[in-house]
C-alpha cells in the first residue's frame, strides 16, 4: 500500500517536471497570415504594427511618415527595406515585435496613406516616446507633432 | 528516511539537471550560431565599407585625371554607383544610436553631385573649373574617410564587431564604446570641416531646407482663426460641433495648428492649418471604408467638385488608384492648357459612401506661386517625330513638371505605347529643346494607373 502511493507520487512528480520542462521551453509560434501585401506595403504596415500599435490613426500614419522621409533624405539609406532594418534604428526590429502580429487593416491604411505623401510630421526624421529613457542628443531636434504616446522631430 | 525515496528523489534531481543542462548546451550552440551570422553580415558590411570607398576615391581621381567626354560620363556614373554603396553598407553596421547624419549626407551627397555632372554631360555639358575644383575636394575627403574606415577596419576587421542586439541598453561595453566611438569621431571631423553642397539634385542642400511658397511671407493666424478655417474646410457649423481642439505647438518649415474636429455629421476629423496665411494642409478623416458601392467615375467627380468648392480652380484629375475600398485621386491645375504637375492635390474618396477621407494639399502649399509660364519654342509635331519608331505617340499635352531638384520646366507630356510591347509611358519632352526630361512607365490595372 504504501510502496503504491510512492509510485504515484513519483508518477505524478514525474508528470509536473516535464510539464514545467515543456512550459519553460521556448516555442516558435506562426501567427496566422492573411497573404502579403506589396513589398513596401506590407514591411511599413508591419513597422506601425510593431512601434504605434495601440496609437490614434493618426500617430501611425505619422510613424510611416518617418520612415518615408528618412528615404528621401540624405542622412538615412535610400529604400523602405535599408531604413526599416538598419541595425538599432527601431525597436520593434531589434526586439523581434514586427513579427509579432499581423498588421491590422488600419494598419495597412496609415501605411498605404504615408507610401502616397501623406506627412503629417511635415518632414519629421525621428520620433520617440518623451517619457521613456532615450539618447540626450534627439530632444535637440526640433519637434513637430506631438501625439497619443511620441513626439515626432526633424 | 525510506532508502527507496532518497535514491528516487536523487535520480529525479540528476535527471533533471542532466536534461538541464543539454537543453542549456544546445540553445547555447545555437545562439552561438546566430551570434556568428550575425557577426558574418556586419564584417561584410565593414569590409564593403573600406572597398567601396576606395573605389569611390578612384574613381573621383580618374575623372579629376580624364578629359574625354566619355569618360567624363562613365566615370561619376561609376562614382555614383560606389557612393550609394557606401551608404547602403554603412546601413548595415550597428551604428543606429549614433548621429551619423553628416556621414551618411556626405556620401549621399557625393553619389547625387556625381549623377548630376554625368547627367550634364550627357547634355553635352562638359564640368566647369568650378566643378573640377569641387571634385578635387570631395576627392581629398574621400580619401582621408577612406583612411579612417581602414582604421577601424584593422581594428574591428576580424570578427570582434561588438554586436549590440544582445546588449541590454545602457550596459554597452568598452569594446562597443570603441567602435561606436570610431564611428562618431569620423562623423563630428565632417560636421566641423566639411561644407555641405548645393548642386542640381534632391540632395542638395537648398532642397532639403526648402520653404513654402504659397504661404511666403504671409502673416500669422490666431488660433481662433485656425479653427475658423477648418470648420469652412469641413463644411462644419459650429452649432453642430461636438468637440474641438487646436494645438499650437509645431516647428520646422511648415508650423501649423493641429485642429481636431467632432461633430454628428462626420465623426473625428483632423485639420492642419498652416500658421502663416491659414491654409488648410492636411485634412484627414481616420475611417477605413469596409466596401465598395459607388464607380470610380464618381468617386474621381467627387474629388474634383470637393477641390473646386475649396478655391482649387480647374481641377484636372491626371491620375487615381484603387486601394481596398477608397480611391485616391491626383488633381493638377490647368493654366493656358498647361496641367501644373507641381501643384497637385490628392484626394482620397471612400467607396462606400462617397465622402472624401483625406485631402492632401502639401505639395499645393509648397509649390504654388503666381507663375508667368514661358511659351514653347518647339510645336508638338516637331516634338513627338523625335520619338523613335517602336513607340507610338497617343495623346500630346503640355505640362509644367518638377525636377528632383525643384527645378521647374515647360515639357509636352507625350502619352506613348510601344508597338512590340504594349507598355505605356508618359514621356516628358522639353518644350524648348525637345530633350528628354522624364520618363514614367504606367502600369494598367482595372485598379487604376500607376506611375513608376
Amino acid at each position: 500500500m504504501v510502496l503504491l502511493h510512492r509510485r504515484n507520487l513519483l508518477k505524478r512528480v514525474l508528470f509536473l517536471m516535464l510539464l514545467c520542462l515543456a512550459l519553460g521551453t521556448p516555442r516558435a509560434t506562426v501567427a496566422p497570415q492573411r497573404g502579403y501585401r506589396s513589398g513596401d506595403l506590407e514591411l511599413l504596415a508591419r513597422l506601425i504594427s510593431g512601434e504605434a500599435r495601440g496609437e490614434p490613426y493618426l500617430g501611425q500614419v505619422a510613424v510611416g511618415a518617418v520612415v518615408i522621409n528618412r528615404v528621401e533624405s540624405p542622412n538615412f539609406p535610400n529604400t523602405v527595406s535599408e531604413v526599416i532594418f538598419q541595425p538599432g534604428a527601431f525597436e520593434s526590429v531589434s526586439n523581434g515585435q514586427i513579427w509579432a502580429e499581423p498588421p491590422s487593416d488600419t494598419q495597412y491604411s496609415a501605411a498605404q496613406a504615408a507610401l502616397d505623401g501623406v506627412d503629417p510630421t511635415y518632414g519629421a526624421l525621428y520620433f520617440w516616446n518623451p517619457n521613456l529613457p532615450v539618447n540626450p542628443w534627439i530632444w535637440t531636434r526640433t519637434i513637430t507633432l506631438w501625439i497619443g504616446k511620441h513626439v515626432f522631430g526633424i | 528516511m525510506n532508502r527507496t525515496l532518497i535514491v528516487v528523489v536523487t535520480t529525479i534531481i540528476l535527471v533533471v539537471v542532466a536534461a538541464s543542462a543539454t537543453m542549456l548546451r544546445s540553445q547555447s550552440a545555437r545562439l552561438n550560431r546566430t551570434q556568428s551570422a550575425l557577426q558574418a553580415n556586419y564584417q561584410r558590411a565593414l569590409h564593403d565599407l573600406v572597398k567601396h570607398t576606395d573605389n569611390l576615391q578612384v574613381h573621383l581621381s580618374k575623372a579629376l585625371a580624364s578629359s574625354s567626354s566619355s569618360q567624363t560620363l562613365l566615370l561619376p556614373t561609376a562614382a555614383w554607383n560606389e557612393a550609394d554603396a557606401v551608404v547602403e553598407n554603412l546601413a548595415q553596421l550597428p551604428l543606429a544610436e549614433l548621429n551619423l547624419n553628416r556621414t551618411f549626407a556626405f556620401f549621399s551627397q557625393v553619389a547625387d553631385y556625381c549623377f548630376s555632372l554625368a547627367r550634364k554631360q550627357t547634355a553635352g555639358i562638359a564640368p566647369t573649373q568650378a566643378d573640377i575644383s569641387q571634385l578635387a575636394q570631395l576627392q581629398r575627403q574621400v580619401t582621408a574617410l577612406g583612411q579612417s574606415f581602414h582604421e577601424l577596419r584593422d581594428k574591428f576587421g576580424r570578427g570582434n564587431i561588438p554586436i549590440q542586439a544582445v546588449q541590454a541598453k545602457g550596459l554597452a561595453s568598452a569594446a562597443s564604446n570603441a567602435f561606436l566611438d570610431g564611428f562618431s569621431k569620423i562623423d563630428e571631423r565632417l560636421q566641423n570641416e566639411v561644407p555641405t553642397l548645393t548642386y542640381d539634385g534632391p540632395f542638395s542642400d537648398h532642397v532639403v531646407n526648402r520653404k513654402p511658397k504659397l504661404i511666403e511671407g504671409e502673416p500669422q493666424i490666431s488660433p481662433e482663426k485656425a479653427l475658423e478655417v477648418a470648420l469652412a474646410f469641413a463644411g462644419i457649423r459650429r452649432e453642430e460641433l461636438l468637440e474641438s481642439s487646436v494645438d499650437g505647438r509645431s516647428g520646422g518649415n511648415l508650423p501649423t495648428y493641429k485642429v481636431r474636429l467632432n461633430s454628428v455629421s462626420t465623426g473625428p476629423l483632423h485639420v492642419d492649418v498652416s500658421k502663416a496665411g491659414g491654409r488648410v494642409v492636411l485634412a484627414l478623416k481616420p475611417r477605413i471604408p469596409a466596401s465598395s458601392q459607388i464607380s470610380i467615375e464618381e468617386a474621381i467627380a467627387r474629388a474634383v467638385q470637393y477641390a473646386q468648392q475649396r478655391g482649387f480652380n480647374l481641377m484636372t484629375p491626371t491620375g487615381y488608384i484603387k486601394e481596398d475600398h477608397t480611391v485616391l485621386v491626383s488633381m493638377v491645375d490647368q493654366v493656358d492648357g498647361v496641367l501644373i504637375y507641381p501643384d497637385m492635390v490628392k484626394v482620397r474618396v471612400a467607396l462606400d459612401n462617397g465622402e472624401i477621407i483625406t485631402c492632401d494639399c502639401l505639395n499645393y502649399i509648397m509649390n504654388h506661386f503666381t507663375r508667368k509660364l514661358p511659351q514653347p519654342t518647339l510645336a508638338p509635331e516637331q516634338v513627338t517625330a523625335k520619338l523613335p519608331d517602336r513607340l507610338e505617340a497617343v495623346r500630346v499635352q503640355k505640362a509644367l513638371i518638377p525636377l528632383p531638384d525643384t527645378r521647374e520646366v515647360l515639357t509636352y507630356e507625350v502619352r506613348a505605347r510601344s508597338r512590340h510591347t504594349g507598355d505605356a509611358f508618359l514621356i516628358y519632352l522639353n518644350a524648348s529643346s525637345g530633350q528628354e526630361e522624364m520618363i514614367l512607365k504606367l502600369l494598367e490595372s482595372a485598379e487604376g494607373t500607376l506611375t513608376l
